[in-house]
C-alpha cells in the first residue's frame, strides 16, 4: 500500500509539473489518472496495493471536498450580482442535465440488452 | 495566561480537526435519517464548518491554510480512480454506444441550460463564459472560463455549488425521472455534478462510481471543445 501511495504521489507531482510546463487546460491529476489507467491496462489489472489504497479511501471521498465547499460559503457574495442566472443554472440546469443524461443512457442500454436477448 | 479556547484554535491541526469531526458527525446523521437528501454530509459539514469559522471570527484564508492537506488529498483520489475504472472496464466497454450518445446529449444540455436564461436576457459575454462550463470539474472549468474572458473565481463557486446540489438531490431527481440503472445514475452524476457527483455515486455502488468517473472525464474533454464553439456562435 505504501509503494502504491508513493507511485500515485509521483504521478501527481509529475502530472502537475507537466501540465504547468505546457500550460495544458487539464489538471495534473487527470494526467496521473490516464497514466495509471494505462499502466493497469498493460499489466492486465490494478495491483493489490493500489486496490487496497482505493478501497480504504473511497468511503471518505466526499470529505475531501469540504474545505473547497467552505470557500463557496465564504465567497458567496461574489455571485450576488447575477444571482438569478446562477441559481437557475445550478438548480434547474443540474436537474435537467441529470435527468436527460440518465434517461438517454438507460434507454439505450435497455435497447442493447433487448437486442441481445432477441 | 492564554485562555483554553484560544489555545485550541491555535493548534496547527485545528482546521483539519473541525473538518473531519464535522464530516464524521454529518455522515452519521445522514445514515441515521435514511440518507435524507437535505442532510447530505458535504452540505451539512460545510455549513457547520462555515458557521463555526464565523462564530470564532476565523477567516477562510486562515482556515484553508491549515486545511490544505485535506484539499490536496483530493487529486490523489482522482488518480486512484484508475482502480474502479479498470475493475469495471468490461461493463464500461459494453456501454460504449449508450455512453457516447448520453455524453453528447448531457454535455450540450449542461451548457445550454446554463446559457439559456442569461442569453435570453442579453447578459454580457463575460457572464456567459463564466457560467457555461458549470458542469465540469473545477480545475478544468476555471481554465475554460479564464481563456474565454470569464471570471474564474465565480466559475469555481458555481461548479462547486452544482456539485453539492447534484450530490445532495441528484439521486432523488434521477429516481423521480425513472432512472433505475446504477450505471445510468452514475454516468448522469459524473456529467452533471462532476467530482462531487462522482464521490456521491460511489456511495450508491462501485458501478455507479466507475461510470460517474467516466462521465466526469469525458464531459470535461468535450466541454473544453464545445464551450468556445457555442460562445462564438451566440
Amino acid at each position: 500500500m505504501t509503494r502504491s501511495a508513493a507511485i500515485v504521489l509521483v504521478l501527481l507531482v509529475l502530472g502537475d509539473a507537466f501540465a504547468a510546463r505546457f500550460s495544458l487546460p487539464v489538471p495534473g491529476a487527470a494526467l496521473g489518472l490516464a497514466t495509471l489507467t494505462l499502466v493497469f491496462a498493460l499489466r492486465g489489472g490494478p495491483d493489490r496495493g493500489s486496490e487496497e489504497l482505493f478501497d480504504f479511501s473511497a468511503p471518505y471521498f466526499p470529505l475531501f471536498f469540504v474545505p473547497a465547499a467552505v470557500g463557496v460559503v465564504a465567497s458567496i457574495d461574489i455571485i450576488f450580482h447575477a444571482w438569478a442566472y446562477f441559481l437557475t443554472a445550478i438548480v434547474l440546469g443540474t436537474a435537467v442535465t441529470l435527468a436527460i443524461t440518465g434517461l438517454v443512457f438507460q434507454a439505450l442500454m435497455q435497447r442493447i440488452s433487448d437486442t441481445a436477448q432477441a | 495566561m492564554t485562555p483554553l479556547p484560544e489555545l485550541i484554535e491555535q493548534q496547527p491541526l485545528f482546521a483539519v480537526c473541525i473538518t473531519v469531526a464535522a464530516y464524521a458527525a454529518s455522515e452519521v446523521l445522514w445514515r441515521r435519517t435514511g440518507r435524507l437528501a437535505l442532510l447530505n454530509p458535504v452540505l451539512v459539514a460545510t455549513t457547520a464548518v462555515a458557521g463555526l469559522l464565523l462564530l470564532l471570527g476565523i477567516s477562510y484564508d486562515d482556515y484553508l491554510r491549515q486545511a490544505e492537506p485535506i484539499n490536496e488529498t483530493l487529486p490523489l483520489l482522482i488518480v486512484l480512480l484508475a482502480v474502479p475504472l479498470c475493475r469495471k472496464f468490461p461493463l464500461i466497454r459494453n456501454a460504449g454506444f449508450p455512453m457516447s450518445l448520453a455524453l453528447v446529449t448531457g454535455s450540450v444540455v449542461a451548457i445550454a441550460s446554463a446559457l439559456a436564461l442569461p442569453f435570453a436576457m442579453d447578459a454580457s459575454d463575460s457572464l456567459l463564459a463564466t457560467i457555461a462550463p458549470k458542469s465540469v470539474t473545477t480545475a478544468v472549468a476555471v481554465e475554460i472560463a479564464d481563456r474565454l474572458g470569464g471570471v474564474a473565481g465565480v466559475t469555481a463557486v458555481i461548479v462547486i455549488s452544482c456539485g453539492i446540489f447534484g450530490a445532495a438531490f441528484g439521486p432523488l431527481i434521477l429516481e423521480a425521472a425513472g432512472v433505475r440503472d446504477d450505471a445510468a445514475k452514475g454516468f448522469a452524476l459524473g456529467v452533471a455534478a462532476s467530482a462531487i457527483g462522482t464521490a456521491r455515486a460511489f456511495q450508491i455502488s462501485e458501478t455507479a462510481g466507475a461510470f460517474a468517473s467516466v462521465g466526469m472525464i469525458l464531459n470535461a474533454v468535450l466541454t473544453i471543445l464545445l464551450v468556445p464553439v457555442v460562445i462564438a456562435m451566440l
